[in-house]
């Protein structure tokens, strides 16, 4: 990726477009599970369940599969001996999973556990080789080495320190704009002036109004105990929940804690959103 | 001369999504082009054909994407082009009567800007705005290592299917050829981002060698004797070299890097906004908007307002850029020494930039690197420049390792191209890449109407797969144009392949997709065939 295209925000303030472009379906009609790794501990799935499969399931095991199985991701391990299955909402058809530790060849089945433990499985995913994040314990015969001196060449190889790229320019650029226009009162630093841009001509009586609010969404056993800012709340019969909230400007925290009914497991999630509002151009 | 004690390989990077639109006269991401043609690929051309007529031994490698390739031999952005840079001669001439008046700072600093402007426009016109040529006859001649990179930089590690990886890679090195005469031997991953089985691709078009970040190799399997400081061979038989993080600092780092010296030029002020507006209007966009035009007179000076700094000199920026690659040489001369103490072989040190941050961001960037060239060949024997080719030509016995899943970007893996901002992307690259391999299998001998559908498929979904777009989307940078270019695309396969699978193509639909998105004219559909 070039650095010249990311010039900050700043430099190019109408730059570009405003048109949308065309709407692009929200479905294929294809049942499918799609997972992709991320970084040595995170997958993201997405899904589709097409009617079709729907249809083979209320053939194969009944209609009530759907309303009373619990819906999963089943994760295995590349010779499928071990697996470990993630909560998911069907409707929700995508999710970011964290795994247990890096590495390995992995690959996944969306289905539905019925009341008696039975795995219905939907669709099956592609397999996924996940980074490791370390350095390997496997060493080569070959190529010995004494400890002392791979430590040093592995200091000077950077320590496995990671990347300095694209992303970091542009976010140092960035900051050097940010400093540069919060401490100038030239002119052409904001690039807003009134000179600059030919005035938009007013449409009297012409309005725009618009806020936003945010929807946070869920699942975990459905006897399970969530509090969500301290608060509890109740979770939808299949273990579902939903909220939403007003978001004003500045920044907002959502601890979100689970507990099994029994006590004995705990698990959080904890979403920090920010919110900044330009009405410049009202 | 004696042998060196270890090599330098020094890679510039230089990509552009492709951007071309000629439903409109002007066009502002079109900027992106123009603007780096001026500040870095020419001068960067005209640096090292410098250095070749002097007998300067200084082999740089350099990747020319081909989406870059292709709108660098396009004859309407050529024209285009051509036309920018005579405003921007115009407006140097201007310059220099208006800062007449001044101080002489800013007179030799217009000076300067003329200089370069006709310098710029002497080269591109006696190749009849063909560069590439030049770059071409650079490699041929033994100056300039030339590699590819995907076909529109798609973001391997996040296609399943291996012929969209394929495809990818096929059609890259089928445009290197057109180009360049011959095969490349070597490829930029995109984003230099490597999955298990990119290898085997490339082993089967025929690259030799390829780049990974740091991590990339020092987290490979087994683990990597000589860290990342020699290349290895994956189980296919490909290379892999790796960026040093030492060097990548020097110049990266906000806090110790060379681009912030006071004496540099200031990026940020521009006559785009400083000059009456009357003035500057002529050679503003059609929408009058102020915006950086290019010129500038001001030099970094310090931590200060931009009504606050101090002229530029380019002189006085010049001797900076020149103390820097001599800093830059004596830390690799120390690095060597010091590598070799714990290496058996002669070390190569692999600086890797994105081209555009050498001109363009930061001005001085091509003098750094021609001040460098010389040094290096000239004053010290510790180390010489390689290529990746002539390292392998010399050292082919490598260890054999299986690099880690890994990036070039923030934190090291995929998450700048997959994240909640762009990962609704995927599912449509998915489904597309499995309708074409679909389409291609099922007609294996197209032709007329249809073969040039299916061609145009390919070009979509290329164009679709585009890394810029998500990366643009999580930075933020151009996002509305990112994702529109992404539903654009989609939007056009998909109506296409409709019209292809129930055989009723619209020619005139199929002939505005040709027009607009014209880039691989000789690409062929069967690069999709499904592989058993």
């Amino acid at each position: 990726m070039s650095s010249n295209m990311n010039a900050p925000q700043g430099s190019q303030p109408f730059g570009g477009y405003i048109e949308r472009g065309p709407e692009l379906p929200q479905s294929y009609g294809v049942t499918r599970l799609v997972i992709l790794p991320r970084d040595p501990r995170w997958i993201h799935c997405y899904w589709e369940i097409a009617s079709y499969t729907w249809q083979e399931i209320e053939r194969t095991v009944g209609g009530a599969a759907r309303s009373s199985g619990r819906p999963v991701i089943r994760f295995f391990t590349s010779d499928e001996s071990k697996f470990f299955d993630v909560p998911v909402h069907i409707d929700a058809r995508n999710w970011y999973i964290q795994m247990p530790e890096g590495g390995g060849f992995w690959v996944a089945e969306i289905g539905l556990v019925l009341p008696d433990g039975r795995f219905v499985r939907l669709a099956r995913s592609n397999q996924i080789k996940m980074p490791s994040g370390q350095v390997s314990n496997v060493l080569d015969e070959k190529w010995g080495i004494v400890k002392a001196e791979w430590e040093r060449l592995f200091q000077l190889s950077g320590g496995g320190k990671l990347g300095a790229g694209s992303l970091e320019i542009t976010k140092m650029l960035a900051q050097r704009w940010e400093f540069l226009k919060s401490i100038s009162s030239w002119p052409g630093s904001a690039g807003i002036s009134s000179l600059a841009r030919p005035a938009a001509p007013g449409i009297k009586g012409f309005w725009l109004r618009a806020d936003c609010e945010l929807i946070v969404y869920g699942a975990t056993e459905a006897d399970a105990k969530v509090t969500v800012q301290g608060q509890p709340i109740a979770l939808n019969p299949d273990g579902t929940f939903s909220l939403r909230f007003a978001l004003p400007d500045g920044t907002l925290n959502i601890p979100i804690e689970a507990t099994s009914a029994d006590g004995d497991f705990n698990k959080g999630i904890a979403f920090t959103v920010s919110r900044s509002t330009d009405k410049s151009r009202l | 001369m004696t042998e060196p004690k270890g090599y330098l390989n020094l890679v510039l990077h230089a990509h552009l999504p492709y951007i071309r639109h000629p439903e409109y006269n002007d066009f502002l991401e079109e900027d992106w082009f123009y603007e780096a043609i001026t500040e870095t690929y020419v001068p960067i051309l005209d640096m090292m054909e410098r250095l070749a007529g002097e007998g300067v031994r200084s082999p740089f490698t350099m990747s020319l994407t081909p989406p870059l390739c292709n709108m660098l031999s396009d004859e309407l952005l050529m024209n285009r082009y051509r036309a920018r840079l005579n405003k921007l001669i115009e407006l140097s001439e201007k310059e220099v009567h208006r800062t007449r008046s001044l101080s002489p700072a800013f007179q030799e600093t217009a000076e300067m800007y003329r200089r370069n402007f006709y310098r710029i426009r002497e080269i591109v016109d006696a190749c009849h705005g063909r560069l590439l040529e030049r770059f071409r006859r650079l490699q041929d001649d033994g100056h300039l290592e030339i590699i590819t990179c995907g076909a529109t930089h798609g973001y391997l590690p996040l296609m399943i299917r291996e012929e969209a990886r394929y495809a990818q890679i096929r059609v890259a090195v089928d445009d290197y050829q057109r180009h360049f005469g011959r095969p490349p031997k070597g490829i930029w991953l995109p984003e230099c981002a490597f999955a298990p089985g990119v290898d085997k691709v490339l082993k089967e078009n025929g690259i030799r060698f390829t780049f990974l970040d740091s991590h990339g190799l020092l987290f490979g399997t087994p683990r990597p004797r000589y860290g990342i400081f020699s290349p290895v061979y994956s189980q296919q038989g490909v290379a892999f070299f790796s960026r040093d993080m030492e060097t990548a600092q020097q110049v990266w780092s906000a806090e110790m890097g060379y681009p912030g010296d006071l004496s540099y030029r200031e990026f940020y002020r521009d006559v785009g906004y400083d000059l009456d507006y009357e003035y500057i209007r002529p050679y503003l966009h059609e929408d009058g908007v102020r915006r950086n035009v290019g010129l500038k007179y001001f030099k970094v000076t310090g931590r200060v307002a931009l009504g606050d700094k101090q002229p530029y000199s380019p002189s006085a920026a010049k001797e900076t850029a020149a103390s820097h690659a001599g800093n830059f040489m004596f830390n690799r001369e120390r690095q060597v020494e010091y590598l070799r103490t714990v290496m058996n072989r002669p070390p190569v040190v692999v600086s890797i930039y994105d081209a555009e941050l050498f001109g363009h961001w930061w001005f001085e960037g091509p003098y750094f690197l021609e001040y460098l060239a010389r040094k290096v060949h000239y004053d010290q024997d510790m180390f010489k420049m390689t290529t990746p080719m002539r390292y392998l030509e010399k050292f082919p016995e490598l260890q054999i390792i299986e690099p880690e899943p890994s990036s070039w970007g923030d934190k090291g893996y995929h998450e700048v191209w997959l994240n909640a901002s762009n990962d609704w992307i995927y599912p449509h690259l998915h489904i597309m890449a499995d309708k074409m391999i679909d389409l291609a299998g099922k007609n294996p001998n197209a032709d007329g109407v249809q073969k040039r559908a299916l061609n145009q498929l390919a070009r979509e979904l290329l164009l679709a797969q585009s890394s810029d777009w998500a990366f643009l989307i999580t930075v933020g940078t151009a996002k509305n144009y990112a994702e529109k270019r992404t539903r654009d695309h989609c939007d056009r396969f998909l109506r296409l392949e409709s019209q292809v699978r129930e055989n009723r193509i619209d020619e005139g639909y199929l002939h505005g997709l040709e027009d607009r998105d014209n880039i691989f004219p000789l690409i062929d559909y069967r690069v999709y065939s499904p592989r058993s």
